[in-house]
């Protein structure tokens, strides 16, 4: 009986028709993603910065009072130190 | 003493950084050792300088050394990412030629090879557009019909597409020819799942071949005969890798969509 429900279920057949679909789909997806991506590298937005969740930035970002000096990229800065 | 003698008045230092990166800029562009010995040699003779070059896989070292004054300098470089490129091949040997001809003095040489360093590689879509012709026309070499043509067209298109996008991306090349040969190949195999044409094998043989890593075998050819053996094998092994990831790609898809060719 058990071997009768099992033949009378309706078990769909994976052939390689649906598996070449289902690869040319995610193909087109990441084709797709990857000119989206493209395109938003080369427009005018390239120059915004990119938002960090979590990022390690300079004391005198966090700390700054008006009146701090400024030091430039260039010079070793204490919290730079690896 | 003419112009360009006198801009041949330089320090050993300097011609030695100017011809360091010279040197990694040919190997990186794919030129073979012995044209990379020959267009350096010229250029240091032309300076008159003495001049001994270390090949090596990823980095070049020139000894650079001055006869009359026994100034001597050593200088250690790694080879330039810059891709394959026939045109800065032949702008730099040029260069070369130039300069020993007399025709440029030193400061005027560097201006020269700073401005072929800037060259613009070719076009994406031009090469997109061509390597997808190339490769459809080598199906017809081997006798495919017209659709299996336009199905490798389109198979080379994405999968060249893809490699630029992941290549652009920094992704490692060794993922990004396994990935391109498996989407290739899998569109090719198409052709012979829903019997599009009538030589759909020879669509699905040739779909993955604008992968192949044509220069580096030939250039591990020449370097083998010119015996920079540590080049040769060098080129050789970073070819065969390639080769083998762009056959496990075709291997997976085409088990992947159950062809039964093995």
């Amino acid at each position: 009986m058990l071997t009768t429900i099992i033949n009378s279920a309706v078990v769909p057949m994976i052939g390689p028709a649906d598996i070449w679909y289902v690869i040319v789909g995610v193909l087109l997806v990441v084709l797709l993603a990857g000119s989206i991506k493209l395109a938003y590298r080369h427009s005018g937005r390239v120059h915004l910065r990119k938002p960090h969740f979590i990022e390690v930035g300079k004391e005198q970002d966090i700390f700054y009072v008006p009146g701090d000096e400024i030091y430039s990229d260039n010079e070793n800065c204490l919290d730079d130190g690896f | 003493m003419t112009d360009s003698d006198r801009d041949m008045a330089f320090s050993v230092s300097e011609s030695g950084e100017f011809l360091a990166e010279y040197t990694a800029w040919l190997w990186g562009c794919g030129a073979t050792a012995i044209r990379i010995e020959k267009n350096v040699g010229r250029i240091a003779r032309a300076l008159g300088f003495d001049m001994d070059l270390t090949l090596l896989p990823h980095h070049i070292e020139l000894g650079l050394g001055k006869p009359d004054t026994g100034e001597r300098i050593v200088i250690i470089r790694k080879v330039a990412q810059c891709g394959v490129s026939f045109d800065i091949n032949a702008r730099l040997s040029r260069l070369s030629w130039e300069i020993a001809d007399g025709k440029v003095g030193f400061a005027e040489a560097k201006k020269r090879f700073g401005r072929i360093m800037k060259t613009p590689p070719t076009g994406r879509w031009e090469v997109l557009v061509l390597a997808s012709l190339a490769n459809a026309s080598f199906c017809r070499l081997f006798g495919g019909d017209p659709i299996a043509m336009a199905v490798v067209f389109i198979a080379t298109f994405a999968g060249f597409y893809l490699k630029q996008l992941m290549l652009g991306s920094h992704i490692d090349v060794r993922v990004a020819f396994f990935c391109c040969s498996f989407f290739s190949s899998a569109i090719s195999v198409g052709a012979e799942i829903f019997r599009w044409g009538e030589t759909p094998e020879i669509a699905v043989a040739t779909s993955v071949l604008y992968l192949i890593p044509g220069v580096p075998y030939l250039n591990a050819a020449s370097d083998l005969i010119d015996r920079h053996y540590l080049c040769a094998f060098g080129r050789f092994c970073d070819a065969c890798v390639l080769t083998a990831v762009l056959s496990a790609g075709l291997a997976s898809a085409l088990l992947l969509l159950g062809m039964d060719i093995f």
